[in-house]
Order: structure tokens, then C-alpha cells, then sequence
């Protein structure tokens, strides 16, 4: 049996949960860890801790002096707790509670006389006997000693979906397919998922991801995190010091042609985003991230920092090798300190530093980015500014700074060879500041022999951290379902306390199961995908009914729902209509990608880094522009093609009309809700009925209009099938399809327009 | 021609390039009319000693010798001074730099400043959160956001935001504005080239579009009374709020070139400042956006404090000039309001002693606003000689021995009711806790 940094929960219990949560099944477990009795009392303590115990003792008394940086920590108090900002604070608590009752004085656990003031307690009196609060603590204590030893398993009542109605195989794969890849699927893939079933979705998701399409997707993944597209184009190369990289001031580099520049450019940006892509593409441990001693490298970015790498085709820009940067430093040659990631010269400029400020935003997003732990919000606390004056060194010695330099100066340390005003100058030289709390993490102090290796020291520690697989998994959900993960619920007393906390533990319990299978895995980032993809966090279409306010409330961050981002609408469109939105004049400039990037909510990985989930007046408006250009360039180019290779009308001419084709009209009205909005409709569906009413009210009054000369036959000239879209060459004659003397092809394109911005083709 | 190029030689010509009159939709009622909200946050952290709480004291100031005044408005008196900036000297770059005093001396008689706010945090987010909200606490709405909502919640560009705290609380949806090429063809999405007089293609007939905007809202309709999960009903809804309004986006006139910086790269966040000041006046000149929060970062000088802070205050300065001048051309600048702040201050000392020493996180900053109901000339509240918040007295605001505390949630009381929000059912639904002081009398 494996432990994972969640207990002694096997892979196999957790992925049952999981798919118990998948199918809305009530009957797994039941909160009683199958096969783990004791596991059984630890998740009622878990739970009373949750509901009751923690708001109102350790949360709202004892957390200011027990939790990081506080007081008794730096007292080395033994009893510590973690915020609830800390993924998986419940659980790590509840361990700590469970060991620490176990300390007795004359028979009574301390942890019930100290909040009494009795013993020797650093903050006094903070509980009174016979409290309401003090009642609540010795029920979780016997809770507790009753629980054993044995892990607490995810709570399967606690993710309990049997009321919600979950997208089918077909279509929760067309939607992973489309999001991970950039096509829809294939004849042969929805065969096998029409006949086996939910069983079969495993292994098509596993085969997506090693499509080419899928790293892309995961590079806009880490991207959002890491920001390092800031420099996907040449100024990544004018990043790097010239005395340490000094391919980069070379004349082979300064004389390239811009096109080739940028190209290079790209490649050396582009590095930290490959080195993720790298690992999850040979499904190494995601933790490599932080822990490889390598990065990879393509030609062009090899030679930039010239490492020692034969690539086979030197040419070849897409042949990526594992390598090590080499540097100088004071004129001489040193081997780079690789730790993944967080040497990666674009990470170290992306999140820079100053003399003064001495990498502690560089450590504060590593806390952030990699163990999902908002440091700020662990320290909001009213601030008194009279008493940082009255010390010294403040952010060692007043604890109202300490709360959070105690924890991000020692992981500041790590970066203490890399130059505080050239961010990526790497000196093995260089020494740290000794005023500040020694390099370490955690409880761990990093000795001076590891300094040289000091990112690397840091990088195992990351990575071997309860939170790094918990973190990863929030990553993940946030970039798939659109939503930041639910945050526990602090304030106890608010009325909505009891619906949050069920929808904190129901998305925690999910999470959690995952978290667990992703570490079984060898933290396999598809496992991870995989299983956020599987839940009913990505599949949720529906509820089998009205649902009561609270329970409303309890499913309130389930389900499909996610505004595509303007990369992922990007991809949606070629994918469904054959075509790329792109400039008139320039097919590769995907409107998407760069005029409408920013205002379509997304992101240039600089001076706006947070996406918008929800839409506006002018990202209704993209939509409009979008779908009606696109209709424009596809609808009649389609008829060009004969039917048997057409993607939007395959049943129908030009020429049909409702007067001689209505039944081929309709058949092409099914397949276009199938194609471009997942929809599978009967016929005679009202859906199917109100697409028809479109094109027929259109056809009716445009046919009319154009037989009594008010409206021209011809299409508009922009709309017209005459050229290929993508190559620009005209067509021949004989297919080109300018004239629409039927109104037929200008009804179909109000179809499209219709389709393409609805609800279901703009949301996931 | 194409398009882009036309308008690439009409801005070369300084042609006042709007939407060809021929297309224009005729003004229509529903319009908002005022007032307007520009909230601009001076991200990182600003230091009041360097502005309107100047002090001559060594330990604090190492770089300007003179205090000034403007009235009762005191300000450091440094000048514009490209080389201790760090930017190119003699290229222009210091007629987009303004002084406490040049501002003071233009916008004082306009101008209360407030002194003395005690943020209780030097944390960035939160000290963003509160002077934008008013509560350090929960997941408040920003002031820019509560008034939209209260104002006009159904405008497609109610709430436009650049940067800065801009949470919404989910009452209005938040709006990015870019360029007036981008614009235009998003105003007219059913023309083919909005932007070219010549041109008057459109990809549907007028009542087709009509009849696609009806079938899709009958079906959105039907999909949301169908749909029982709260997270996909909410997703519904917004999209249905964004498309009530959408093509009243027609209305929004942008200018034809947007400031630019021709000197150099050196500026670009102050030239992204005034972008968007002229994109904010634009939308409140439309009748299209009710409030504008936005920022320009810069100020977390932990390092080079007496080259960043002045170099960054007076870019700032500058940018709120421009956007009073850019209001005052639209004629809505007697109509806005405009309220500066930062996340918290600097202070009270340097951290080192080299010339490139910086101050800290310091938790009693500063903060500026003008407007229709906000006296001008005006200064209240103050801080000790080592940066301590001063009590000040309820009744006269004048400092005291004791007294009251000016907190970011005493300023939200005062701004939400000089700006006629403090009775919203919105207002009360996110309360502030604090005196009702007289802030801004």
C-alpha cells in the first residue's frame, strides 16, 4: 500500500470516491472509508472539526498565535494550524489535532487546559470552562481519540451528485476533445464510446493527450500561471546578459532578419512553457517541474545559452532535447543551478526582484503558483503601524511582519545566487543577507553546503510538500471548468455557512480524490486532467429538477458553464466550421489570438494577466462580429465544394428552398445543431423547429425582396464563394457560387450566424 | 483602400475620425447622463511625504529641501527632473511629468485631500480591496462597480477597468475598451467594413439581424427555463445581460487616435494611463459607462525610492491632468468625479543608507478627490512627525489629541454619500464600518 501525503488511502479507494461523485452515487461508503474502519470515526471528527470546531475555536482564537509566523510558532510552540488559505488545511490540521491529544497532563488532554490558561500557556486565559466554545472542544477531542489511527478518506456523502444529470461519453468527450485538442471527435472514437460506454472515456482522454494540439493547450495552461508569453518574441533574447549569455550579443544574432529574430525569440521565451510540456509529454513526475535538473531546448534557444547539445536535424525547430544553459560568471564558465521552472532565466524576469526586495515576490508567487497558497491572504490582519518603528528589524522581529516574512525571506533564500538587479546573472559567488530568516522552508533550515544548489535544495522540497499535488489539481480545475476553486468558508456565523461549507466539501472531497489518484500516478499531469475532466465539475449539465435553495447552494459552482477563452474559441472555430476567424488580408492572424484578444476577456501576459469569466457589452459584441464574419466566409465557400466534402451543408444545394427542398432543409438544420452545437435533436424537436422558422422567415422576405429588384441576387462581395479563404487563389467558374437568386445561401448564413453565437457554442 | 490603412492616414491627418454620419444610429433615450466615476489606484504603494503630507525631516525625506502650499494643500516641492528620474534627458519626456505644485496650482481649488488614512495593512491586495471598497474583509465590490450597479447596471460598458481593484461581486459585468479601429467594428457588427464611408455592406439585412437577435433570446430563454444548476443558470444570465444592452455599443464615439508617446518607450505606462482616460471619457460621453477604474503601477520602491517615487507621482499627476483636460473637451468635467488612492504608503524610514535606499510598506497613506459635491482647497486630516495617523475631531475634522480615526471605511461612507449611493439597497447590502465623518464637508 502506497501512502500518499493524504494518509493511507489507496489509489484505488480514492478513485472509487471519485467515481462514485462521477455517477452521483449515494452508496459509496456512506463517509465510512470502505475497508478502513478507522478511517470511518476520523471523517465524522473531520466533519464536526469542519461544521462546528473550527470557526469558532481554531480558526477565530487560536489561529493568530499557532498559525505560521504567529507567536507560538515562533516559540516553537508544538501545536501548530494552518489557515484555511493552505490547499488541504482541514486535513493536516485534523492529523496535527490527532496526534496532539495524545499529550496529557495527569490525564486530560492539554489541549483542553490550555485554552483554560492552565499549564504554562503563551497566550493565557483564551477559553472559559463551560463555554459553548469549550464544549464544542472537548467533543472534537473525543471525537478524536476515537478515530484512531487510520487516515480519514474523502467523504463520498460529502460529493453527492445523485441529483445532477451529467453529459453523456459522446459529449463530455466532444467537449474534452474540443478543449484539449482543437477537434472534434472521430468516427471511430464515437463508435467505441457509443459501445462501451462510460468505460471507454478513460483511455480516449489518455489518447488525446499525446496529440500534438494538447500542448498547446497545456502550455496556455501554465501560462496563465507563470506569464512568461510576455517575452514570446524577440525581447526574451534582450532579456539575458550579454557578459553571461553572450550568444545572445553575438553577430550571427544581431544580424538575423526581424522574422528570424522573433523566431529565436520565441524559442527562448517559449522555454519554461516547454520544459512543463516536455515533462507531461513523457509522463515524468509533474514535480519535475520544479526539480529537473535540465531544460529543454530547440536550436535556436540551445545556442542562445550555449549548451552542449547535438540535435540531429540542426535545422529542425521542432527537435527538442533535454540540456543545461551554460553561463559565465566573472569571465568564467559555471554550471546553472537548474531547479525546472524556477531557473528558468523568463521566470526569474517575470517575476523580478531589487536589492531590497530581495526575491520575496519571486518566493511569494513559488508559494502561490506551485503550492496554491496565497501568502497575503494567510496575513490580512489589521496592522498597528506604531509597532514596526519600535523594532529594529521588523520583518524578523515584529510578528505583525514576521506572519509572512518567516515564511517567504527563507524561500527568498533560494534565490540567493541569482543577481538581485539582472535577474537571470546567476554568481556562485554572490552572498545572501544574513539580517534576513535563513534559507529553508518550512521548519527546514538549508545549510551552507547547499547554498551553490540552493533552487534545486528548494525545488525537492516544493515538490515533496503535502500541498504540490493539491495545488496542481486546482490548477488544473481552474483551467478546465473556468472557476477558481471554492475557498473554505471562514465566517461560521454567516447564514449561508452550513450551504458553503457543503459545497466546499463537496468540490474538496472531489479534489481530494483526485489529488490522490494524481500521486498514485507517479503525478502524471494527465492523470490529473483526466479525473478534473471525469467529474461532475466538468460534466454537469443539468439537475434532475428544481432544486430547494440550499441545496442549490450546495451545487453551486457544479457544472459546464465556463465562457471559452478567446484561444480556446479560437480553436473551436476551426474545428466545427473547417475555417480560422482570421484577418481579411492575412488568413494566419487569428482575430482571436490578437485584435479582439484583450477585449474578448483574455490575457497579453503583461499589463493584463486576469482573464474575465463573464461577458460584457463589447465581448457580446465580439461574438456578433465573430459569427457573422464567419458565416460570411464559410456559408458559400461550402457550396463550392461538392457535397460529399462539404463540413456545413452536406443535404442541401443552393438552390433548395423551402418550397422544393424542405425536407433536405431540415435534415441540414439537424446535422448543423449536431456539428456546431453538440445538440442531438429528434426531429421535430421545438429547437429544431425555431432554426427552421429562422431560415424560412429570412428565405420568405429575402426571395421576396430580391423578385421585386429591392434586395440584388448577388452576395455580397466579401461573402461570395470565389476564393479559397486560406490559400486566397480563386476559384474556378464552374463552383464559384457568387449568386443567390433563391436567397437560399444569405438564409443559410443567417443560420450560421444564429449557431455559432449561441449560448452553447460560446460557453463549454 | 483598406480600411485600416484609411484610418492609419486620417489619424496622420488628424482627421476627427468617428463612425461615418451616414451609419450613425440616431441618439435614443436610456442614455446615462452622469455623474461619472474615475477611480485611479497608484499600484504599489505611494509615499505621502513625497505628495500632500510632504515633511522636511531628514530620517524621511533625503530629496527635496522645500515644502509648498497651495491654499490650505500643503506638497513637496521637488522638481521635474528628467536625469534623477532615470529617463532620457532633453528628448521631451518632461512635458508628460507634472509637480505637486503645477498640479496643486491647476486642480487645488478642486481638490480635497485627505491625510491620515490608517488602511491598517501593508499587504497589496488588501490595501488595494479597502480603498477601493472601504472593507479589507470578504470579497467587497469596488466603489466603480457599486456605483454602476446603483446607476445603470444595463449598460454594456457600465464598469470599465484597466487595472486597479475591480472586483464586481458579480452586480455588473466588468468592460475592457481598446482602440477606436478594434471599437468601431465591434459597434457595427453587421457591417462588413464599418470603418470605410464606401463601404456600406452589411453581412444581413436589418430585419434578419432582428430576427436572429429575437430566436436567439427566445432560445436562451428556453435553455435557462430549462436549466435547473445555479452555476449554468448564472452563465445564462450574463450572457443575457451583456446582449440586452450590446447594441448600444453603436453609441459610443471613440477618438480616432489615442495618445501616443512618439518620444520614446520610457512613458508607456503613463501613455497607457492617458488611453485610457480618453477611452473612459469616451464611454461616459456616449451615455455608455457609468465608472473607470484605473491605474498605473510603479510605486513599490523598496529600492531607488527618491528616483521612482517623484518620477512615478509626477507621471501620475500628469495622467489625471490629462484626464480633466480630456473631460473638461468632452464638457463632463463639472459632471465626474475623481478619487486617487493607493494601496497604502511608504514609510516612515529609508532602509539603508546608499542612494538607492527605499522605504517600505507603511500602513497611514493619502488619498485625492474632486468632483461636483466635493469642495475644493480643502485638507483634512494629518499625520504625526513619525507618520502616525492623528485623531481628528468628528465634529470640525480639524486634527485632535483624540477623537476619531480616518479609515478606508470612514472615506467609503463619505464618498458613497457625497455621490448619492449611500441609501442604495446595493450600498447597504455591502456596508462599511466607520464613523460618518465630514470628510469632504
Amino acid at each position: 500500500m502506497r501512502r500518499t501525503r493524504f494518509g493511507r488511502i489507496t489509489a484505488t479507494a480514492a478513485s472509487a470516491i471519485a467515481v462514485a461523485a462521477l455517477v452521483g452515487a449515494t452508496s459509496c461508503g456512506g463517509g465510512k472509508g470502505k475497508g478502513d474502519s478507522a478511517g470511518a470515526d476520523c471523517s465524522d471528527a473531520r466533519q464536526f472539526l469542519a461544521e462546528q470546531a473550527w470557526g469558532p475555536i481554531f480558526g477565530g482564537v487560536c489561529l493568530e498565535c499557532h498559525g505560521p509566523g504567529g507567536l507560538a510558532s515562533e516559540d516553537n510552540a508544538k501545536f501548530r494550524l494552518l489557515p484555511p488559505e493552505y490547499p488541504g488545511f482541514l486535513d493536516a490540521n485534523l492529523e496535527h489535532l490527532r496526534g496532539f491529544v495524545k499529550y496529557e497532563y495527569d490525564g486530560t488532554p492539554m489541549i483542553l487546559m490550555k485554552p483554560l490558561g492552565q499549564l504554562e500557556h503563551g497566550g493565557g486565559t483564551k477559553l472559559q470552562d463551560g463555554s459553548p466554545e469549550m464544549e464544542l472542544l472537548q467533543e472534537l477531542v473525543t471525537q478524536l481519540q476515537a478515530s484512531g489511527d487510520g487516515a480519514c478518506a474523502p467523504s463520498a456523502t460529502a460529493a453527492s451528485f445523485e441529483d445532477v444529470v451529467l453529459l453523456d461519453p459522446v459529449a463530455t468527450y466532444r467537449k474534452a476533445s474540443l478543449h484539449l485538442v482543437g477537434r472534434l471527435p472521430n468516427r471511430g472514437e464515437i463508435d467505441r464510446l457509443l459501445s462501451e460506454g462510460e468505460a471507454a472515456l478513460p483511455g480516449l482522454l489518455d489518447a488525446l493527450m499525446t496529440e500534438p494540439g494538447f500542448y498547446d493547450r497545456l502550455k496556455d495552461i501554465f501560462n496563465d500561471l507563470l506569464l512568461t508569453n510576455r517575452y514570446y518574441r524577440s525581447n526574451s533574447v534582450g532579456l539575458l546578459g550579454t557578459e553571461e549569455f553572450p550568444e545572445s550579443d553575438l553577430a550571427w544574432f544581431e544580424n538575423l532578419d526581424n522574422d528570424t529574430q522573433n523566431r529565436v525569440g520565441r524559442a527562448v521565451g517559449a522555454e519554461p512553457l516547454d520544459l512543463i510540456a516536455h515533462i507531461v509529454r513523457n509522463d515524468r513526475p509533474f514535480s519535475e517541474i520544479l526539480t529537473a535538473n535540465y531544460t529543454v531546448m530547440n536550436p535556436d534557444s540551445a545556442r542562445i545559452y550555449n549548451a552542449d547539445i547535438n540535435f540531429a536535424d540542426p535545422n529542425d525547430l521542432n527537435e527538442y532535447h533535454e540540456g543545461k544553459i551554460r553561463t559565465f560568471a566573472n569571465g568564467q564558465l559555471v554550471e546553472y543551478p537548474h531547479a525546472g521552472v524556477l531557473t528558468s532565466p523568463m521566470f526569474l524576469n517575470r517575476f523580478p526582484t531589487t536589492p531590497t526586495n530581495r526575491s520575496r515576490h519571486r518566493a511569494r508567487m513559488v508559494l502561490q503558483h506551485f503550492l496554491g497558497t496565497d501568502i497575503l491572504a494567510v496575513a490580512e490582519r489589521p496592522l498597528d503601524p506604531t509597532r514596526a518603528t519600535a523594532f529594529s528589524n521588523p520583518t524578523r522581529e515584529d510578528s505583525a511582519c514576521a506572519v509572512c516574512h518567516s515564511i517567504i525571506d527563507p524561500i527568498a533564500g533560494a534565490f540567493q545566487k541569482f543577481d538581485e538587479n539582472d535577474m537571470e546573472e546567476f554568481d556562485p559567488a554572490q552572498e545572501w543577507h544574513p539580517e534576513m530568516f535563513a534559507p529553508g522552508f518550512k521548519d527546514d533550515v538549508m545549510q551552507t553546503t547547499d547554498f551553490p544548489q540552493a533552487p534545486s535544495w528548494l525545488g525537492q522540497r516544493l515538490a515533496a510538500d503535502d500541498r504540490f499535488p493539491l495545488a496542481t489539481v486546482y490548477t488544473v480545475f481552474g483551467a478546465l471548468t473556468g472557476q477558481k476553486p471554492a475557498l473554505f468558508p471562514k465566517d461560521a456565523a454567516s447564514a449561508t455557512f452550513a450551504d458553503d461549507l457543503a459545497a466546499w466539501q463537496a468540490q474538496d472531497a472531489t479534489l481530494r480524490a483526485i489529488a490522490i489518484e494524481f500521486e498514485a500516478q507517479n503525478l502524471n499531469l494527465k492523470t490529473a486532467i483526466r479525473q478534473v475532466i471525469l467529474s461532475p465539475y466538468y460534466r454537469a449539465k443539468n439537475a434532475t429538477g428544481p432544486l430547494e435553495p440550499g441545496r442549490a447552494a450546495q451545487l453551486g459552482n457544479v457544472g459546464t458553464g465556463m465562457l471559452s477563452t478567446p484561444e480556446l474559441l479560437d480553436r473551436k472555430i476551426l474545428a466545427i466550421v473547417g475555417l480560422k476567424w482570421a484577418r481579411s488580408y492575412d488568413y494566419n492572424a487569428s482575430m482571436l489570438r490578437n485584435d479582439y484578444q484583450i477585449l474578448y476577456g483574455g490575457i497579453d501576459s503583461d499589463a493584463v494577466t486576469e482573464r474575465l469569466t463573464d461577458p460584457n457589452g463589447v465581448m457580446s459584441n465580439v461574438v456578433w462580429r465573430m459569427a457573422n464574419e464567419v458565416s460570411c466566409v464559410s456559408t458559400a465557400y461550402d457550396f463550392t465544394k461538392p457535397a460529399e466534402e462539404r463540413t456545413l451543408f452536406p443535404d442541401v444545394q443552393p438552390t433548395d428552398t423551402p418550397t422544393n427542398a424542405e425536407d433536405r432543409i431540415r435534415s441540414n438544420i439537424k446535422y448543423l445543431h449536431a456539428l456546431v452545437l453538440g445538440e442531438t435533436l429528434e426531429d421535430g424537436h421545438p429547437e429544431l423547429e425555431r432554426t427552421y422558422r429562422l431560415f424560412f422567415d429570412t428565405w420568405q422576405e429575402g426571395s421576396a425582396l430580391v423578385a421585386a429588384d429591392q434586395e440584388p441576387s448577388r452576395i455580397v462581395y466579401s461573402c461570395r464563394g470565389r476564393e479559397n479563404p486560406i490559400t486566397d487563389q480563386e476559384l474556378p467558374d464552374e463552383v464559384k457560387v457568387e449568386d443567390d437568386d433563391d436567397y437560399a445561401v444569405r438564409s443559410w448564413m443567417a443560420v450560421m450566424t444564429y449557431l455559432l453565437s449561441d449560448y452553447k457554442f460560446i460557453y463549454e | 483602400m483598406k480600411r485600416r490603412k484609411f484610418l492609419q492616414l486620417a489619424g496622420l491627418s488628424g482627421l476627427a475620425l468617428t463612425v461615418p454620419t451616414a451609419k450613425r444610429v440616431e441618439a435614443q433615450e436610456g442614455l446615462y447622463g452622469g455623474p461619472y466615476y474615475v477611480l485611479i489606484t497608484a499600484s504599489g504603494g505611494w509615499d505621502p511625504r513625497f505628495m500632500f503630507d510632504p515633511t522636511t525631516d531628514a530620517e524621511q525625506n533625503r530629496y527635496y529641501a522645500v515644502q509648498g502650499a497651495a491654499g490650505a494643500i500643503p506638497y513637496a516641492d521637488w522638481p521635474i527632473d528628467e536625469a534623477a528620474f532615470n529617463i532620457d534627458v532633453g528628448i521631451g519626456y518632461s512635458s508628460y511629468l507634472m509637480t505637486n505644485g503645477a498640479f496643486l496650482a491647476k486642480h487645488g481649488n478642486r481638490l480635497t485631500v485627505i491625510n491620515g488614512v490608517d488602511t491598517s495593512t501593508n499587504n497589496h491586495e488588501a490595501g488595494k480591496r479597502t480603498m477601493m471598497s472601504g472593507s479589507i474583509p470578504g470579497k467587497y465590490p469596488a466603489i466603480g462597480a457599486l456605483l454602476a450597479a446603483a446607476r445603470a447596471p444595463n449598460k454594456p460598458i457600465g464598469f470599465i477597468s484597466s487595472g486597479g481593484y475591480d472586483a464586481t461581486a458579480g452586480l455588473v459585468p466588468l468592460a475592457r475598451v481598446a482602440s477606436a479601429d478594434s471599437m468601431r467594428d465591434l459597434a457595427f457588427p453587421n457591417e462588413v467594413d464599418p470603418g470605410n464611408i464606401d463601404n456600406t455592406d452589411t453581412y444581413h439585412l436589418a430585419q434578419t439581424v432582428g430576427r436572429i437577435r429575437g430566436a436567439q433570446r427566445e432560445r436562451l430563454q428556453a435553455l435557462r427555463d430549462a436549466q435547473h444548476l445555479p452555476r449554468l443558470n448564472r452563465s445564462m444570465g450574463a450572457l443575457h445581460l451583456a446582449r440586452e444592452t450590446d447594441s448600444e455599443l453603436s453609441r459610443l464615439a471613440l477618438p480616432a487616435d489615442l495618445a501616443d508617446i512618439t518620444v520614446g518607450g520610457q512613458l508607456n505606462d503613463l501613455e497607457r494611463l492617458m488611453q485610457q482616460s480618453q477611452l473612459a471619457v469616451a464611454g461616459f460621453k456616449s451615455g455608455l459607462a457609468v465608472s473607470a477604474s484605473l491605474s498605473l503601477g510603479g510605486f513599490d520602491s523598496h529600492a531607488n525610492h527618491d528616483r521612482d517615487q517623484p518620477r512615478q507621482i509626477a507621471k501620475l499627476l500628469y495622467g489625471v491632468d490629462f484626464l480633466m483636460t480630456e473631460a473638461a473637451a468632452a464638457g463632463i468635467d463639472n459632471n465626474m468625479y475623481v478619487v486617487v488612492v493607493s494601496d497604502f504608503a511608504r514609510g516612515p524610514r529609508y532602509n539603508g543608507t546608499n542612494s538607492n535606499a527605499g522605504k517600505d510598506h507603511w500602513p497611514v497613506t493619502s488619498m485625492f478627490a474632486m468632483g461636483p459635491n466635493i469642495p475644493g482647497g480643502r485638507l483634512v486630516g494629518a499625520t504625526t512627525s513619525d507618520q502616525r495617523a492623528r485623531f481628528v475631531d468628528p465634529a470640525t475634522m480639524t486634527p485632535a489629541d483624540s477623537g476619531v480615526k480616518i479609515t478606508p471605511g470612514t472615506v467609503h461612507r463619505a464618498l458613497r454619500r457625497v455621490m448619492g449611493i449611500d441609501g442604495h439597497e446595493l450600498a447597504q447590502r455591502y456596508p462599511v464600518l466607520g464613523e460618518d465623518l465630514p470628510l469632504f464637508g
